[in-house]
């Protein structure tokens, strides 16, 4: 009840929204309409009206696939957060150590203690392929409740949120894990189920990439993924898609790079839709 | 000679705020398990530093009657309200306990941690990098993170070594370097700040602000709280429910925000706004 509430606002902030804009430009791209192609991309940001524009897009699409997102609204206010929850099947290799004091600053990849011991058990025998699950037309349930288990996997329940941060202009990836019995999952233990394909920077500097702190909305204890780099891997997504004149859903791009790292996979069934579709029909200029 | 008497006075007010302190008492939880009576613990708390970073001589004096097995992660509540360590200790005597007699007592607990409502902080590397974090979030906020990605590895140990040691000089020698911007700008891009309330579920009020209007005109303390909580400013005639608290005072509502921004933030770079009821003795 209270998500179709908060994505009903959500939805006519889309709608009803009195400017005139260029329409592709205002639903898809991060950067003002001004900045044409070939222009000077000196930041690929995201401001907050876009960044509701596109979590609105969003929603509608993973309504059409069945993909588990929500809107909350915070307390009769435009504000709000998407939010999915999965259960996954993951390894957790408590053998790994982990380096704080690579957290104090920016490591570079070559520092020396940076490349602490990292123990790993053999990956390919007991992780299972969490990545490829998502791509078949099993629902995401699934996923975590039929993998087989060896010893160390366990079936957990996780929980995300996608929130925007007006410091840095992006969306931010808050998340919390458990397992089925309700114990919350320690920082060591979300670092370590990691999937090794991920494992670069966060071993360089694990508390400055993914780190609990406070929810800013509901202010309980979660695991955020640190924003402060995305618009360094965005710049050239976004430059990408305005180079070959596609729409890019600033926010489902962002997530489909993020995502992973914490185990939540973007399908591809959603570059299959095509953007524009739901919603020509219903904007009015 | 007028102008450096001023700045004097506007350094003397970047002294005073990093010198406050706070006489605190702290107490053994009774339900905790000793091998002896425990006696209270007696400590002045710095305002701008953070619970786990200073209480390292509680954890010891508590430890000599209590047995290694009946000790687990350290926490702090006052009144049944655990205490947030990454929120600056001033902050969080400023919004449960401001208006109540010293020492601030706070129970000190060894078993149940309530990870639902705090952060686990098994180390000071943890603190330190929530405290980095913060200047860096400021910094995004004031200079598109310009000036602290500017600053070597060693410049950003020192900002945590000043804090951490308790060496004014030492911080502010480079922390000026965060307090600067443009003459032709008037200030920084937006104020970091935020907004904290007892009586409101969410934890915090944070959005974009700027010290200056388009126009030219300079915001006030008054002017972001008009924005940002109206709520806690007082309707003309009506007596005023709620004080706005920065480091135990109560600012002119008139003071320039920008002011405020480069005299009374914290070490973190941030300005932590405590709306508190006004006491009705």
């Amino acid at each position: 009840m209270n998500g179709a509430t908060g994505r009903q606002q959500c939805y006519t902030y889309c709608y009803t929204t009195p400017r005139k804009k260029k329409r592709a430009e205002v639903l898809f791209y991060s950067t003002p309409p001004q900045s044409a192609v070939g222009a000077d991309m000196s930041s690929c940001v995201l401001d907050e009206q876009n960044f509701y524009r596109c979590c609105c897009l969003l929603l509608q699409q993973s309504e059409q696939l069945n993909d588990g997102w929500s809107w909350e609204a915070v307390q009769d206010s435009e504000e709000g957060y998407l939010r999915k929850t999965t259960l996954r099947s993951v390894v957790i290799n408590s053998s790994t150590v982990w380096d704080l004091e690579g957290s104090s600053s920016e490591s570079e990849p070559s520092d020396q203690q940076a490349q602490e011991s990292e123990q790993s058990v053999p990956v390919a025998l007991d992780e299972p392929d969490t990545m490829e699950d998502d791509t078949d037309d099993d629902d995401d349930e699934d996923d975590g409740v039929c993998a087989v288990s060896k010893g160390n996997s366990k079936v957990l329940q996780y929980e995300y949120h996608i929130m925007y941060s007006c410091s840095y202009s992006t969306p931010v990836l808050y998340f919390r894990a458990s397992t089925l019995q309700g114990r919350s999952l320690s920082l060591e233990e979300v670092w370590s189920s990691v999937h090794p394909n991920f494992r670069l920077r966060l071993q360089n500097s694990p508390l400055n990439t993914i780190s609990l702190q406070e929810h800013p909305l509901l202010g309980q204890p979660f695991f955020m993924l640190h924003p402060c780099r995305t618009e360094e891997f965005m710049r050239p997504v976004l430059l990408a898609a305005q180079e070959q004149h596609r729409p890019v859903n600033y926010v489902l791009s962002w997530l489909s790079v993020v995502g992973p790292v914490v185990g939540l996979d973007v399908t591809l069934r959603y570059s299959q839709l095509h953007p524009a579709a739901s919603i020509s029909s219903t904007e009015s200029d | 000679m007028i102008l450096e008497t001023f700045m004097a006075d506007d350094k003397d007010v970047l002294r005073d705020v990093w010198f406050g302190r706070i006489p605190t008492s702290f107490t053994l939880n009774q339900d905790e398990v000793t091998e002896r009576e425990a006696e209270p613990y007696y400590l002045l708390l710095p305002r701008v530093s953070y619970l786990t970073l200073v209480t390292d001589k509680v954890k010891k004096h508590f430890l000599k009657v209590m047995r290694a097995e009946d000790v687990e992660e350290m926490w702090f509540e006052y009144e049944g309200t655990p205490l947030k360590w990454h929120y600056p200790i001033g902050v969080l005597f400023d919004l449960h306990a401001s208006n109540t007699v010293l020492p601030w007592s706070i129970t000190v607990h060894f078993k149940n941690f309530p990870d639902s409502d705090l952060l686990h902080c098994p180390s000071s590397s943890v603190v330190e990098a929530h405290f980095m974090s913060s200047i860096k979030e400021a910094d995004a906020l004031k200079h598109k993170s310009q000036v602290v990605n500017d600053m070597q590895k060693k410049d950003h140990k020192q900002l945590w070594m000043g804090l951490q040691n308790d060496k004014f000089d030492q911080f502010w020698a480079m922390n000026r370097k965060l307090m600067e911007y443009p003459t032709e700008e008037g200030g920084f891009r937006y104020i970091p700040f935020r907004i904290y309330q007892t009586m409101s579920d969410r934890p915090f009020i944070q959005r974009l602000f700027r010290p200056v209007s388009p126009e030219g005109n300079v915001h006030t303390l008054g002017d972001l709280m008009k924005e940002m909580d109206p709520a806690a400013l007082p309707n003309d005639g009506e007596p005023k429910r709620y004080q706005v608290v920065i480091h135990g005072i109560e600012p002119l509502l008139e003071t320039p925000l920008q002011w405020l921004s480069e005299h009374l933030s914290h070490p973190d770079n941030f300005l932590h706004i405590c709306v508190i009821p006004t006491p009705t003795d």
